[in-house]
This record gives C-alpha cells, structure tokens and sequence, in this order.
C-alpha cells in the first residue's frame, strides 16, 4: 500500500505541562508528510497549560485544543480517541518531544503490513538536549525499547478492536493496554530507530514509585482475569526491555493476528 | 517449617495489593509475580494485619489437620518467594484472624499462582527508576 498523505491524529494528554508543551507541539508541527490532526487534551490545568495550546491552535488549524475536567491520564487519552479522525494513530506526552520524521516513517511501515498493530521505536530518556537532539555534555541519557505509547503507531481501528485505556487506572494505562496486544498474540515491527525523546524532570508523573507499582499490579491483575477468562495459559511473549540490532518482527503469526480494517481505502 | 510467629510484607523488595479479595504480590528482586485467592488470600491478609501464624493456623488445624498442613506450606512458600518475612515489630491485630470465616464459608483453596512471563519487564524496572551514576532505566545486573 502506498500513502500520498496519511492522516494521523496524534493525542497529547495534559496536565499542568505549561514548561513544556510548546516544544512538544513543535516537535509535531514540524513533522513532515503527514496530514496531522494534533489532539490535546488539556486535563483541568491549572497552570495556564491550555492557554498556551489556544495560543497555538490559533495559529495552526491542525491542534486542537479539547479541555475537560481533571480525570486523570487515561480517561484523557480516552477523550483524545474519540475526537481522533485519522487513519493511523499516535500519542505523545505533553513533556516529551517526537523524534523528526518518525511518524511518516513509522506509518508507512504499517500501512505496508496489514498484519502488523503497530510499529515501535525506540525512546531515548533525556534531561538536557541541545537542538540537534544530541545529550548536552554531561546530560544523562539512555536509549531503550520499552512500555511507551508515544513510541508506537498504531491503526485508530486497533482502538476499535481492543478498546481504549482503563480508566480505573491514573499510571500503568500503557501496560495494561499493551498486555491486551500481547494476550491476542499480535504482531510487531520492533525498530531500532529513535521514536520518542523522554525528557526527566521532577514532575515526571513516573517519579512516585509507590503509586506506579501499585498501577503495575493492577495491570497485571487485569491480565490475569482476563487469561482466566480466555483460558489462555500460555506465557505472554514481551520484547520490551529487550535489545535488538536490527529492525525485527515480534509476536503471532501473522493468520492468528487480528485483521483491521484497510486504512485510507 | 514456619519459625517466625509474626509476619510482614518483605518491603521494599515485596510490593502486593488486594484487589476485591485476590492478593496479587511481586517480588521485585526475581521478577515473579504471585496470585492468592480464596483461603490463601485470607491467610495472607491475617498475617499482614498482625495475626500471629499460630493464630491463622490454629482454626485451620481445628477444622481439619491437613488444612494447616497446606496453609503452613504455604506461607513456608510465601517466605521462601521473598513475600514476606519475620517481623522485628508488629502492631499486633485486634479480634480474630478471618480465616475461620473463609473456612465457613466453603473456601478451603489454600494455592498460590505464580507467574514469571513479565519479568523482563519488572526486572528492568518500568517506572524508570533514575540512577544517577549510570542512566535510566536501570537493568539489574542479575536480571
């Protein structure tokens, strides 16, 4: 399948980023050959967060600017997948930046590969970065494959197939949604290409370790219920936190993934 | 054998959670993931709140030997997972362990489920644990 334009809607939960969104709306301003319909979700700022995404949206048709009452990261990404249009799919939070030209490229190898749910990259954690991308001297940085939805692209349809985010969750939402791909064995393009830049700071909602391993523990738990009820019994195949060196196919065979509709037919 | 007469969760090392009455516990040093349902729940549930073992395994002996036979396997288990260990202090629980109540009510599945596809995942630690030194996310070394 070859694709002039995609449409992609990228949904950026907000809460309180007013330090950092810009950036991370510049990061997706400037990505290159993709209709992008940019869908923030500002989550009851309080910090003038959504003033700032008016400022840009109202000069650039592509964002948009959604508010809602503070409910937490999941039920915004939620409200992100509602109002998403496009036929291809992505996240990117609100305090990181996306790496130039991930998208298109991520979306053309999906759009390839009708077997695939997603196509995943690598994110790169950063907590100073000159403009180049390049770790500032004395920065710490580390690359790696793990539980990030900003790093993927998706089909909108896969939302459709395995539902949104789990709302009774305010961290792991990514795990938990991730873990229902992996119970139904789907496929994956791993790259080995940066996806994301994940920027450290004291605000990063992944600093309260208690809150998170609890979040991880339910995910788990939902997983479990979920296996019982299917009978599944057979371990779920993860390759996150893996290292690959070079781009590699993960997961079910391709006639045991789940079908999605054609994109942009 | 249990020699410890009171018990406790093995933080930092042990993180568990009840969810509406099914005990799930990780064991963030190995990776492994645990499930306690029915009578094994309440058996962890009494011990965390401050009941002695004696006192769970008592009504268990007396309902039937080889109930507190598997219920001190089990927490022989829980102990040898790295879930729980003995307690240096212990706000001691007021009123009489649950699992009298479990036993009555038919539940008598003393199993514990363990699980270890995610520990690639809980080993490399998924909150992003920052380390200083050498960068995040850290991957154990024993990982």
């Amino acid at each position: 399948m070859t694709i002039d334009r995609p449409t992609v809607s990228i949904v950026m939960p907000a809460f309180n980023r007013a330090d950092y969104i810009a950036e991370a709306l510049q990061s997706l301003q400037a990505e290159p050959g993709i209709d992008a319909e940019i869908l923030v979700v500002d989550d009851g700022s309080t910090d003038g967060c959504d003033a700032i995404v008016a400022s840009i949206a109202a000069a650039d048709p592509r964002v948009r600017l959604i508010r809602q009452d503070h409910r937490g990261v999941s039920a915004a990404r939620n409200t992100g997948l509602r109002a998403a249009t496009g036929h291809f799919l992505t996240f990117l939070d609100s305090d990181d930046i996306s790496a130039p030209g991930r998208i298109l490229r991520q979306v053309t190898k999906l759009a390839a590969r009708p077997d695939l749910v997603a196509v995943i990259g690598q994110r790169i954690y950063f907590n100073a970065m000159n403009r180049d991308f390049e770790p500032e001297a004395g920065s710490l940085w580390q690359r790696t494959l793990d539980i990030c939805l900003a790093s993927a692209v998706f089909r909108r349809s896969t939302f459709d197939v395995f539902g949104g985010f789990d709302e009774a969750l305010t961290y792991g939402e990514d795990i938990d949604f991730y873990f229902r791909l992996f119970e139904a064995d789907c496929r994956f393009l791993i790259e080995i290409d940066t996806a994301i830049y994940y920027r450290r700071h004291a605000g990063n909602m992944t600093n309260d370790r208690d809150a998170m391993h609890r979040a991880c523990l339910r995910a788990y738990h939902n997983s479990m219920l979920r296996r019982r009820a299917t009978g599944r019994t057979r371990r779920l195949d993860l390759f996150f936190f893996r290292q690959f060196d070079q781009e590699t196919e993960f997961g079910g065979e391709p006639d045991t993934a789940p079908q999605s509709s054609p994109l942009n037919a | 054998m249990v020699e410890a007469t009171y018990l406790t969760v093995a933080v930092p090392n042990c993180v568990a959670d009840d969810f509406g009455g099914e005990i799930v516990a990780l064991n963030l040093d190995t990776g492994f993931y645990f499930s306690l349902r029915d009578l094994a729940a309440a058996v962890w549930r009494d011990l965390a709140a401050g009941h002695s073992v004696e006192s769970v395994l008592g009504p268990l002996g007396a309902q039937a030997p080889h109930l507190a036979e598997d219920a001190t396997r089990l927490i022989d288990r829980i102990q040898s997972e790295g879930l729980m260990q003995p307690a240096v202090a212990v706000v001691l629980a007021e009123g009489d362990p649950s699992v009298a109540t479990f036993i009555a009510g038919g539940m008598t599945s003393l199993v514990i489920d363990s699980y270890d596809d995610l520990r690639d995942l809980v080993m490399t630690d998924p909150i992003h644990e920052v380390v200083e030194e050498v960068g995040w996310p850290v991957r154990r070394e024993d990982a």
